[in-house]
């Protein structure tokens, strides 16, 4: 349900021949422009900081996040020694979520680039083929995105079994091009007409070159923001995997897992919920911050004149 | 157009809408139902590879299991029969319950749809309500908090959300039971009325976390659409008129404001029924979602796969009815 207004910024397809193509802004000016709100700000630097700490978790991590401490004692509630408390097998808890970050974040960067690529390919193939071929490829996409992705990602796993991280990535990505796919599609078709296209096609470059030169650039604004969007969503899906037990298998700690460690003593400690789960959405809300920006630095009639 | 035909052609642009949007989700359908197909046979092994690897199988009941689900048969044949039995109803039999994925979900889909129905009410009432008072209050500190209330809310995990939930009000509080739909042990011997309340007292805490998510995304989608339609036309003769500011957006604006927000509804309907099944685990909800989970971790699969089939059956229906209430609030989608 976390991703529900980004299902629906997906989806809605807009109006082929209203939009404006999309300006080409340098990233730094992007950037300057993001910086500019104090909550974007916010998650910038949280996110940031995130990825410092993902970064540098050998070096910042109190302890080794696999190993007992002290296996007679149990899970400890937040200490000195401990800010976020051990866990059932006696792990530290924040040298995990260290850990667990690097897996968290590099899931779900990895899967939503490749979704975001698997899906810029297929729609922008089939709004520049156009025609039949269109209507059967997009036909195929109504029906994948009918699944609900959370039920198609039990399937498969039911299907294939465990999965390593590696596959999950995969999996992940298989399961998150439809909504791009659209959206490339509808960017890809409204320029088949166009006329700079067409001289393009005439003068003889050949459609890798056109969708390459002309169509990725002009599509290039809502697949960031969707692909944003879909990072933020994937960190949160991965962890929920990962809680149902079909996740990044264990022992590798990611914030998921450590939540699933806590399940059966939820009511004793709390710990083990409360701080990854903080860690979530701390994230997921600075993802959604930073994509919201987005949208409206890329479509300039979003902003006020400067 | 002449004036005499207007009323008939009325009529058939509505019948035919409808009938093209049946038509669509009949292909949806089967192109879900050809993608499972694809599905099952491309998994390493083949849809039996758990049980025909299993020791315990006699080649006597490999033999009987292959001959059964016409696995020695070319690829197109198994398709055919595949697409055959769905389309009787025959969803197969769980290998782990012996019994019919039909009779499984003819059981859990109800309890499911009880709580995303109810799930869904609480939601929509409580976005619209919140949408709207911070239209009426734009920019105000009221619109503010509550947009940031709404904003924290919709970024938050649904199985998160619900396991805190869970610790507050049922493991610390106790204001409500921990899991399942009713009282194992006192069910039988209340009173219908009595029944009634257990159930509600079962659903309050899954209901209200999948609710809570739900006005979060219906408030942001609602404040938009409500100021949206605030510059038009209708909107300022209305004032002109001397409406007040309340009666305003209560009666002219959250009319026409409703549409996008119902659109929303079509379109959050798979991520609902997915969010749904981490709900139903956390809570031992006896729905369609755990069942599916409990499902997977025996690796059985006819459930899991008849639980995704049945989803995506409801989505699309769900998006018909998205589809007849968006017509039926505004009449230019009906005429046009």
């Amino acid at each position: 349900m976390a991703d529900t207004p980004a299902v629906a910024s997906i989806a809605i397809p807009v109006a082929p021949a209203a939009v404006p193509s999309a300006p080409r802004r340098p990233f730094p000016r992007v950037l300057q422009l993001m910086w500019r709100e104090r909550t974007a700000r916010l998650a910038l630097l949280f996110l940031a900081v995130l990825l410092v700490a993902a970064i540098a978790a050998p070096w910042l991590a109190p302890f080794d996040p696999a190993r007992l401490l002290d296996t007679s004692a149990g899970a400890e509630a937040p200490s000195v020694a401990h800010w976020f408390g051990t866990d059932v097998s006696s792990r530290d808890v924040l040298s995990r979520m260290l850990f667990g970050s690097r897996i968290s974040l590099a899931i779900a960067t990895f899967s939503a680039v490749l979704a975001s690529g698997l899906g810029l390919l297929y729609g922008g193939a089939a709004g520049f083929v156009g025609g039949r071929v269109d209507g059967v490829m997009m036909r195929l996409v109504d029906a994948l995105l009918a699944i609900p992705r959370l039920l198609l990602l039990l399937t498969v796993l039911a299907l294939w079994g465990s999965v390593g991280v590696r596959s999950l990535v995969m999996i992940l990505a298989l399961t998150g091009w439809f909504g791009v796919a659209r959206l490339a599609r509808v960017e890809a078709s409204s320029l088949r007409r166009r006329d700079f296209v067409v001289a393009a096609r005439a003068l003889g470059a050949t459609p890798w070159r056109v969708f390459v030169r002309h169509v990725l650039p002009h599509a290039s604004a809502p697949v960031l923001v969707a692909t944003t969007i879909a990072i933020g969503q994937v960190i949160v899906l991965e962890a929920g995997l990962s809680y149902l037990g079909y996740g990044v298998p264990q022992p590798t700690p990611t914030w998921g897992n450590i939540i699933r460690d806590g399940r059966d003593s939820i009511a004793t400690a709390w710990w083990l919920t409360l701080f990854p789960g903080l860690a979530l959405v701390g994230t997921a809300l600075a993802v959604n911050t930073i994509a919201d920006r987005l949208r409206a630095v890329l479509n300039p009639r979003q902003l006020p004149a400067p | 157009m002449a004036r005499s035909s207007e009323i008939g052609s009325v009529h058939l642009g509505v019948t035919a809408f409808l009938l093209r949007r049946l038509l669509q989700g009949v292909a949806i359908i089967f192109t879900v139902a050809t993608i499972t197909f694809v599905l099952v046979h491309a998994a390493p092994g083949g849809p039996f590879a758990g049980q025909l690897d299993d020791a315990r199988f006699t080649p006597a009941m490999r033999e009987a299991l292959i001959r059964r689900y016409g696995l020695d048969q070319p690829l197109p044949t198994q398709y055919v029969r595949y697409m055959g039995r769905l389309a009787r109803g025959d969803l197969d039999v769980s290998l782990a319950q012996q019994r019919p994925v039909r009779t499984i979900l003819a059981e859990t889909i109800p309890r499911s749809l009880l709580l995303m129905s109810v799930a869904l009410l609480l939601g929509f009432a409580l976005g619209i309500v919140a949408g709207a008072l911070q239209a009426a209050r734009r920019d105000s500190w009221l619109d503010r908090q509550v947009g940031r209330i709404s904003v924290a809310l919709a970024a938050l995990p649904d199985f998160w959300l619900a396991l805190t939930l869970l610790l507050v009000f049922a493991v610390r509080l106790r204001w409500f039971p921990v899991s399942g739909m009713v009282d194992d042990a006192l069910h039988e011997y209340l009173s219908p009325v009595g029944r009634l309340r257990d159930i509600a007292w079962h659903l309050t805490l899954p209901a209200a976390t999948m609710a809570l998510i739900i006005a979060a995304v219906v408030a942001r989608f609602q404040r938009q659409a409500l100021l949206d339609v605030m510059p038009d036309d209708f909107i300022r003769s209305a004032r002109a008129k001397g409406a007040t500011e309340r009666s305003i957006v209560l009666h002219h604006a959250l009319r026409n404001a409703l549409l996008p927000t119902i659109t929303l509804f079509g379109m959050a309907l798979p991520a609902l029924v997915g969010g749904s099944v981490f709900i139903e685990y956390i809570f031992a909800w006896p729905g369609m979602g755990r069942a599916a989970v409990e499902a997977l971790g025996a690796r059985d699969y006819p459930v899991v796969l008849g639980t995704t089939l049945v989803s995506s059956v409801l989505v699309v229906i769900g998006s018909l009815v998205a589809d007849l209430l968006a017509a039926a609030v505004d009449p230019r989608l009906r005429h046009g």
